[in-house]
């Protein structure tokens, strides 16, 4: 599947970008074609583009013709900045509900509180959310305010939290004076991979919809041995596969059940 | 016998491979040892093979001496196994760390490659050598010149916590030579438990490091194309030394994204990247003696994931060129050496090396007095002067007879 990640990236960007970026990795992981798409020109993103208001709307229409799927982070300004007035909220929303229509598979990712100001968008937004096949938003209450809103299935709203150490912040590196810095370096090492692998195995449990019946996603990531075969003999693809291998044990988990 | 011209004492040291593009850290060890112990006045011969591949032991040199480096050079054609089907059965059962008959286990050593004319020259010539000392463990070339003249055997083993270690013939050997001279302490204690009847004459001699005058990190990325800041592999492309896992936990790192790094990697073996990853893996191949120290110098950090190392040379020569190493913590060696120098950082797993890869682009100057720690534990600990007076103190007895 080719799959668009859209939204602010690493570096720096700050945990939630990481926490995309783990996805995109997760997904790559598994066999999916994935692309990147940021605002921000100094981010790793495969492309970086203007994408606040009107911008991103236009920019996700053009590029559906290349896509299967769309993970699209909706933060502050992109596409509403706190500024963003009544009237152009209601034709951004309306235009990115067109847009991401175009595409097979749909997860928005909403930050905490959802950053559109004035609401989640009334009617205008209904084709948005409407067209989402996984809402996944960080908090109940964000949830709450997304269930009666026009178009919104809540049955695909999807609740992740932040890992603790996410929510604590990331621990900084220590001063280059740091008496111990070895021993500081290491620690702050081991506390962010500590994190990364719980990441990890979160998104192996996330990457299904809640709802629906099986979906092209999932035969997809089923075949992703197929795809590691194309590397056998490197071990270089040994990470990935441990990767692609939760996702897979995740799947066959809820298939069963 | 007597000491020709006055010299300090007559020294044979015996490695299967020797020369430039000869990649290994036991190798070059010796081959320097040798040279700096010829600059103090021992007279020096390095009997050696014809071979420079330590898997197909062609032979590749012509046979015959040479002068080099005021030590004298003898190389020795090597044989080819009598079966490549035994070889590979014995090879399995060793592997499979099956226990093997002692005859067993010498048609095992003799399965890869053996040199008969090098041991014929040892046996006719041994007497006349004040030492002869032999490296690394696990070759035929040791093992079976160390049953020359073992009252004159020092074995630099070089040991690696692995199955060939085990042997029953390598225990032997361990046991009943004069002298064993180790590179580090885990080294040391690992001998201890392969061998409990250890030769008494044991010590920890380490390994010098030259160190460069001068380095040219700019113009080595200008000759090889690299434009983005790079961490480096330096050394034998292969499983045994970490390579395909580096590759997998490095894929693992950069797909997290936001890592401005790529991975560059030198010495032989065939790099085999995979096609996903040939944008950020770049295989230089072989690098020259000189070109070697810039490498160190150009890169962001070495990266060592090799778990079998009995010294880990290149650690010292990136420390020295002032770049930090980040390095497996399985490795019993290195992690040794990165704790006790203060020098790098270890990684369990791609979620670590990833993070240790955030701290080289995140911290910097951090990184920069990382590395600073460990260049002041290369000079303080392994400067060539300083292992070779170790070297002299453990030849000493065995120079003092013919005096």
């Amino acid at each position: 599947m080719r799959v668009l990640v859209v939204g602010t990236l690493p570096p720096p960007g700050g945990a939630a970008a990481r926490e995309l970026a783990d996805l995109a990795a997760t997904r790559q992981a598994a066999g999916d074609e994935v692309e990147l798409l940021s605002p921000d020109p100094a981010s790793s993103a495969h492309r970086t583009r203007r994408l606040d208001g009107l911008f991103l709307a236009v920019e996700l229409a053009w590029l559906s013709r290349r896509f299967d799927a769309l993970v699209l982070r909706i933060e502050e300004d992109l596409p509403c900045g706190r500024d963003t007035g009544r009237v152009a909220r209601a034709v951004v929303l309306g235009a990115l509900g067109a847009a991401v229509s175009r595409y097979a598979e749909v997860t928005l990712r909403l930050d905490s509180p959802v950053p559109i100001p004035g609401g989640v968008g009334g009617r205008a937004a209904r084709a948005l959310w409407a067209a989402a096949d996984a809402i996944v938003v960080r908090a109940a209450a964000d949830r709450d305010e997304l269930v009666p809103a026009p178009g919104v299935h809540p049955d695909r709203i999807v609740i992740e939290e932040h890992p603790p150490s996410l929510s604590a912040g990331v621990p900084q590196w220590p001063e280059s004076t740091d008496p111990e810095l070895q021993t500081a370096v290491l620690e702050v090492v081991r506390t962010r991979a500590a994190r990364d692998r719980a990441a990890v195995a979160a998104r192996a449990t996330l990457s299904v919809p809640a709802t629906g019946g099986p979906r092209r996603s999932q035969t997809r990531v089923l075949g992703v041995t197929k795809l590691l075969a194309r590397h056998a003999g490197h071990r270089a693809v040994g990470s990935a596969r441990r990767v692609a291998g939760a996702v897979v044990e995740s799947h066959r988990g809820q298939r069963s059940s | 016998m007597t000491v020709a011209g006055g010299a300090a004492g007559r020294l044979a040291f015996v490695t299967p491979r020797y020369g430039e593009g000869v990649v290994g850290g036991a190798e070059t060890a010796i081959a320097e040892a040798a040279r700096g112990l010829a600059g103090r006045g021992y007279d020096v011969e390095l009997l050696t093979t014809c071979a420079k591949s330590h898997v197909s032991w062609a032979n590749e040199h012509e046979p015959g001496s040479f002068r080099e480096h005021d030590v004298t050079i003898r190389r020795f054609r090597t044989a080819p196994p009598a079966s490549r089907l035994v070889a590979a059965e014995l090879e399995g059962r060793v592997q499979r760390r099956e226990r093997l008959s002692a005859e067993d286990e010498l048609a095992w050593v003799n399965s890869r490659f053996k040199a008969p004319d090098l041991q014929l020259y040892l046996g006719a010539n041994a007497a006349g050598y004040d030492a002869i000392i032999l490296a690394p463990y696990l070759f035929w070339s040791t093992i079976y010149g160390s049953a020359v003249l073992p009252e004159r055997t020092i074995v630099m083993p070089c040991l690696h916590d692995e199955c060939y270690a085990y042997l029953g013939v390598v225990r032997h050997m361990l046991e009943s030579v004069a002298g064993i001279w180790f590179l580090t302490d885990p080294e040391h204690q690992l001998g201890h438990r392969v061998a409990p009847g250890l030769a008494p004459r044991h010590r920890v001699v380490g390994s010098g490091v030259d160190v460069p005058s001068h380095y040219d990190p700019a113009g080595f990325r200008t000759r090889h194309g690299l434009e983005r800041p790079f961490v480096l592999y330096a050394g034998r492309r292969e499983a045994g030394k970490g390579w395909p896992d580096l590759l997998g936990a490095f894929a693992s790192a950069i797909l997290g994204g936001g890592l401005p790094f790529d991975l560059v990697s030198i010495g032989g073996g065939a790099a085999g990247i995979p096609e996903g990853l040939r944008e950020q893996v770049i295989d230089l191949g072989f690098v020259s003696s000189e070109e070697l120290p810039n490498a160190f110098a150009a890169a962001e950090a070495l990266i060592q994931p090799s778990t079998n190392e009995s010294f880990s040379r290149i650690l010292m020569e990136a420390w020295l060129a002032g770049t930090p190493v980040i390095a497996n913590a399985a490795g019993e060696v290195v992690a040794w050496q990165i704790e006790r120098s203060q020098g790098g950082l270890t990684y369990r797993d791609e979620h670590d090396l990833a993070n240790c890869l955030y701290f080289l682009a995140e911290a910097p100057k951090a990184a920069e007095a990382l590395a600073a720690n460990g260049r002041e534990y290369v000079l303080s600990h392994y400067r060539w002067d300083i292992v070779l007076d170790e070297m002299e103190r453990s030849l000493a007895p065995f120079c003092s007879r013919t005096r």
